[in-house]
């Protein structure tokens, strides 16, 4: 069954009066006489009274991982002895997507309310807006361990460093072969702008969504 | 002499008539008028239970082919299948079988089953011939059962392990998964909490492996 709701007011007859002409939405919440009601877009952006203000939205993350099994080759009186071989391929469950809900200005600040009618958090300052996430390998199966929204740029931004080609054990989860540059990053995107002054200027209006890939391997017997 | 500061941005913004939680279409710089669906996948109260508007399930999966050598059992060859774009399932209502949402504008909101947490389901049949197939399955529903079951994972080996061809080396776990993402919840005489206020974006990886010994 479904009912229309939010009609021009021509089509179809026998939609509701919602109080609200098309295009109209609003988010006063009243469970007995419901009238079209929602959040804005993720992450839309206002002027708040000394700082951004920011509307709900979560991150979304997905990772795959694949393993390869390398061997060392010992025939005997081969020249190729001592040199490895990949022998084996494998792969981790196949993930779903998980969710992180964004915290306030820090990796420690309050988390972003998702009840409705909706609450706007208001941001320590005007200025670029961005949805910050940390990863921490070791920490599976959380891996995102922080997530926030902040304004400027003050978390410094490391890519988890990539893999030197190898045959040599090599594992983000246990540490096994890897540096601590390996073992996390950090990233951002830009949200949006409030400046004092200025018209709002909104980028992302979605949910952020991250999907990656990493390697395993192991050097066995 | 004192220095005049100019007034900080919200008093000189201007005035839009509508107070922070409410949008409105009425910026009609050119008939007719903004008229859009609200975002996806917002949750509201109806008529015995939640309501939900439309919203998409978009999925991809890319796949790395490995090639062990038959007497060997070590990699030859690797390769990867064509990059793939998109692909979009547009969720039924209640259950796999229920009626497809309806993507027109105006809205439609699409009646639910009952109160309660409210979560988008897909399931995957990787086996199917066509592409778009693999995802055979994508749902809103009331409640949390089935409980998700991912993919089963794959050993390492050498032996060949395709998921899209059934007759390989894999089992009925590495080919059907099932999955969801809470969009949020409805309860009588509770406010509404929305989670998930986008499209739904699921990407992943998959190992084949070709060849071997065993």
């Amino acid at each position: 069954m479904r009912n229309d709701e939010l009609a021009p007011p021509h089509f179809p007859e026998d939609t509701p009066d919602t109080r609200f002409p098309e295009g109209h939405v609003h988010g006063a919440n009243k469970t007995a006489e419901p009238p079209l009601q929602h959040r804005p877009h993720p992450f839309a952006l206002s002027y708040g009274e000394n700082g951004a203000k920011v509307a709900y939205g979560q991150f979304t993350w997905h990772m795959a991982v694949i393993d390869f099994y390398f061997t060392t080759i010992d025939d005997g009186d081969s020249p190729f002895d001592g040199d490895h071989r990949m022998e084996r391929a494998g792969q981790d469950a196949i993930d779903g997507v998980n969710v992180k809900i964004p915290t306030i200005d820090s990796s420690t600040g309050d988390l972003m309310d998702r009840n409705m009618p909706n609450v706007y958090h208001e941001l320590d300052g005007y200025g670029d807006v961005y949805l910050v996430w940390r990863m921490v390998f070791n920490e599976e199966p959380n891996v995102v361990t922080q997530c926030y929204v902040e304004v400027g740029t003050g978390t410094t931004i490391t890519d988890a460093a990539g893999v030197t080609v190898d045959a040599t054990t090599y594992n983000r989860f246990d540490g096994s072969g890897t540096s601590s540059a390996e073992e996390e990053g950090t990233y951002r995107i830009k949200l949006g702008s409030v400046t004092e002054d200025a018209l709002v200027t909104q980028d992302i209006s979605s949910d952020v969504h991250w999907s990656f890939f990493l390697m395993e391997r192991a050097l066995g017997e | 002499m004192p220095i005049e500061i100019t007034h900080a941005g919200p008093e000189n913004i201007p005035n839009t008539g509508f107070p922070e939680g409410r949008v409105s279409g009425a910026n009609n710089p050119a008939e007719p008028p903004l008229q859009h669906r609200p975002h996806a996948f917002a949750l509201m109260h109806g008529d015995g239970g939640a309501k939900v508007a439309y919203g998409q399930l978009v999925w991809r999966i890319d796949a790395i082919d490995i090639h062990f050598g038959s007497t060997s059992d070590v990699v030859e060859e690797v390769g990867q299948d064509a990059i793939a774009a998109f692909n979009v399932k547009i969720p039924t209502i209640d259950s796999s079988t229920g009626e497809p949402m309806d993507r027109t504008v105006p809205n439609t909101y699409n009646q639910l089953d009952g109160y309660g947490d409210v979560y988008l389901y897909w399931t995957t049949a990787l086996s199917e011939e066509d592409m778009a197939d693999r995802v055979d399955a994508c749902w809103v529903q009331v409640g949390g059962t089935p409980a998700e079951a991912e993919l089963a994972a794959v050993t390492t080996g050498s032996s060949g392990f395709h998921r899209f061809h059934p007759y390989t080396d894999t089992a009925e776990d590495h080919r059907v998964g099932t999955y969801r993402v809470k969009l949020g919840t409805v309860d009588e005489d509770e406010l509404v909490k929305q989670d998930h206020a986008s499209d739904v974006y699921w990407s992943t990886v998959l190992l084949e492996r070709t060849g071997g010994s065993s």
